[in-house]
């Protein structure tokens, strides 16, 4: 009796040990985790601040980028959304989007031998696939741009190889997202469905793919995101013409930062954080990021 | 067991499962007969999950045979082997309500609509889940969510049922509701079924024959009662219930009664036995069942076939009943005794007389 009671007595200080405040709690308790408040707003101010602040010259009425602002005019707005602008931006918008979905169709696969299979050479495939994310991608352009003139593939420069690079740096996401969702899926319900008279395909279909569809679509934004900002790579692979948005920024900036690059700064930003937005509607992010329901 | 096979809804037959060096199972054989529910018991490790993935398919024997309604299903894939499953962790499709689920297996057989709707719903009904079908399975408590999973394995009418240790993720009162649901279940549709646990009281309660294994054999098989009351080995005397054994020498037999004299080390001890070929001068062990062990007060001491004086050592009190044990020439009898007048109240360090009836005294060769 006294085991169970003292358990149960226990459990109750858990719980309720949990639910107060912590200000209620000795300082040694509310000390750190003050600390840890002011650091975590120390850093988001760090990173925010500068935006916001382009986000506020876009709005400037004179040709220069001041802050404060000086007068305050949609002029800028007006020149980020022609074409000189709005072609680069949806080129990017198109790379990233075949990109991930290229990226998905190989690293989808990917994550399931290595979370399924035993196979010789595991450790190194699992190497290779984190490979791009470790390695500079500046590295990975350099490579690629001279292996395509050393092949005499040269003219593939431009949207090709701009595809290629990209989807390559970008399988890493997917294999990682693909393959927590299928650890954290439980693999009897796919035996339930094959003893219930399920082929192989069906099973994959209509019990797997569902289960790990939160994996593949994280996979998808973070790989389409990566494309959309990536600058290192598409600085070597693109050619005249067909060059994602961040490479033309960087061209422009060479002529002084004017009101109209905060504004296609701010766009640029705007596409990627709709999409967690929307991700996290779905799906909990923080699974795919911190590995939360791996084992 | 006189049925051929080809009248019984599953055969195993010297069946066997090796990884590697280690034989998960050696070589059994089975046979359940229509209707029938069977338990296979054991603990972690006996090769019982084993068995059941090699009949659902999942596991490929490496040697022996199945035969599900007379034909051999070995090489067969799961989905082509029309087994119904139940998992330990449920299986629920998450993506998926009560009734969809339920329904998956009529759709793979591609049963007409009409036919699928009355199905699902007359199973709906049959496990109590009445009105839940537009449920997602998550919004479900443990104890529906294994309703849908037995309702999701019967509606397709399997050959036999399969239950991996079902009631293992429930709490105590609702395993013990479910245990009767489920037996209750199978016997009104008359499905054979195979039921793995390591649970006894879940293994004596629900089956009409229990299968105790141990290290990939089968140790014994037997209704509820044959392998409680008459244990055949040691393991099984010891993993079905608790029990007191004593070693000892044959010394004399008397087999028109039935009975064998073994010197022990608590002294002489008369014993029922049923093999025919124990001889004097064997070494065999005694087993006997704490409720089955007699006390009485030393100034009144019963009379039966053994009797012994030895000391309380503890008391331990249940309620209901009293667990007692008492020292005796340096090994240690468990008695199990009702709470009741007409039983001693001992106390530790009471002298007592401990008795047994010779037929409640198994006798164990080897």
């Amino acid at each position: 009796m006294s085991a169970q009671a003292t358990a149960a007595a226990t459990a109750a200080n858990l719980k309720f040990a949990d639910r107060t405040p912590f200000w209620r709690r000795g300082w040694t308790a509310r000390v750190p985790w003050f600390g840890l408040r002011v650091a975590a707003t120390l850093i988001y101010a760090f990173i925010l601040t500068p935006i916001l602040i382009t986000a506020t010259v876009s709005f400037n009425s004179v040709n220069r980028s001041v802050f404060p602002p000086q007068g305050l005019s949609l002029h800028w707005w007006g020149e980020a959304l022609t074409a000189k602008w709005t072609d680069p931006i949806l080129f990017s918008l198109g790379l990233a989007a075949t990109a991930a979905a290229i990226a998905t169709a190989l690293g989808a696969p990917a994550a399931f031998a290595l979370v399924r299979r035993d196979f010789p050479g595991k450790r190194l495939v699992e190497l290779l696939t984190i490979g791009p994310l470790i390695l500079p991608a500046l590295v990975t352009g350099i490579a690629l741009l001279q292996f395509l003139e050393i092949s005499g593939l040269g003219r593939l420069l431009g949207f090709p190889a701009l595809l290629i690079g990209h989807a390559v740096v970008c399988v890493p996401f997917s294999v990682r997202t693909v393959a927590i969702a299928l650890r954290g899926m439980p693999t009897s319900i796919e035996a339930a469905a094959a003893s219930l008279g399920a082929p192989p395909l069906r099973v994959l279909r209509e019990i797997t793919f569902p289960a790990i569809s939160g994996g593949v679509f994280a996979g998808i934004v973070f790989a389409f995101i990566h494309s959309l900002s990536d600058v290192d790579l598409s600085l070597f692979l693109g050619s005249p013409g067909a060059r994602p948005v961040t490479v033309v920024i960087l061209g422009f900036i060479e002529f002084g930062f004017a009101p109209t690059l905060a504004a296609v700064s701010i766009v640029t930003l705007l596409i990627p954080l709709a999409l967690i937005v929307l991700l996290e509607r779905f799906v909990s992010i923080g699974n795919f990021l911190y590995d939360m329901r791996a084992r | 067991m006189t049925c051929a096979p080809a009248d019984l809804p599953l055969v195993l037959q010297r069946l066997e499962r090796r990884f590697g060096d280690h034989l998960a199972v050696a070589g059994i054989d089975l046979a359940v007969a229509p209707g029938e529910f069977v338990t296979l018991l054991g603990p972690s490790g006996c090769g019982k999950t084993t068995t059941l993935n090699m009949i659902a398919g999942f596991v490929e024997p490496t040697a022996g045979r199945i035969l599900l309604n007379g034909s051999p299903v070995e090489g067969l894939p799961p989905f082509r082997r029309d087994v119904g499953l139940v998992f330990q962790d449920y299986a629920l499709f998450p993506n998926m309500t009560v009734a969809e689920n339920i329904a998956f297996g009529l759709r793979m057989r591609r049963v007409a609509g009409a036919e699928t709707a009355r199905r699902v719903g007359a199973m709906i009904d049959l496990v109590k889940l009445g009105g839940m079908g537009d449920r997602r399975v998550q919004s479900l408590s443990g104890g529906q969510r294994q309703r849908v999973a037995l309702a999701r394995a019967l509606v397709i009418r399997p050959q036999i049922l399969l239950l991996d240790e079902p009631l293992s993720n429930l709490d105590l009162k609702l395993r013990e509701e479910m245990r009767a649901e489920i037996a209750q279940l199978q016997r009104s549709l008359q499905i054979p079924a195979i039921f793995v646990t390591h649970d006894q009281d879940e293994a004596l309660s629900m089956s009409d024959r229990v299968v105790v294994m141990n290290a990939g054999r089968i140790e014994q098989s037997g209704t509820p009662a044959e392998i409680y009351e008459h244990p055949r080995t040691r393991f099984v005397a010891g993993f079905v219930g608790s029990t007191n054994l004593i070693s000892g020498t044959v010394v004399e037999r008397d087999v028109d009664d039935h009975r064998v004299r073994i010197d022990t080390l608590v002294g002489p001890l008369i014993a029922a036995f049923t093999e025919t070929d124990i001889k004097v001068g064997d070494t065999a062990d005694i087993v006997f069942r704490p409720e089955r062990v007699r006390l009485s007060p030393i100034s009144a001491p019963l009379a039966l076939d053994n009797n012994f004086t030895g000391r309380v050592a503890a008391v331990a009190y249940l309620g209901s009943r009293r667990i007692v044990r008492i020292a005796l020439c340096g090994i240690t009898i468990v008695a199990d005794q009702p709470n009741d007048d007409r039983h001693c109240r001992c106390q530790p360090g009471d002298e007592v007389t401990v008795s047994t009836r010779s037929e409640d005294c198994r006798l164990l060769i080897g």
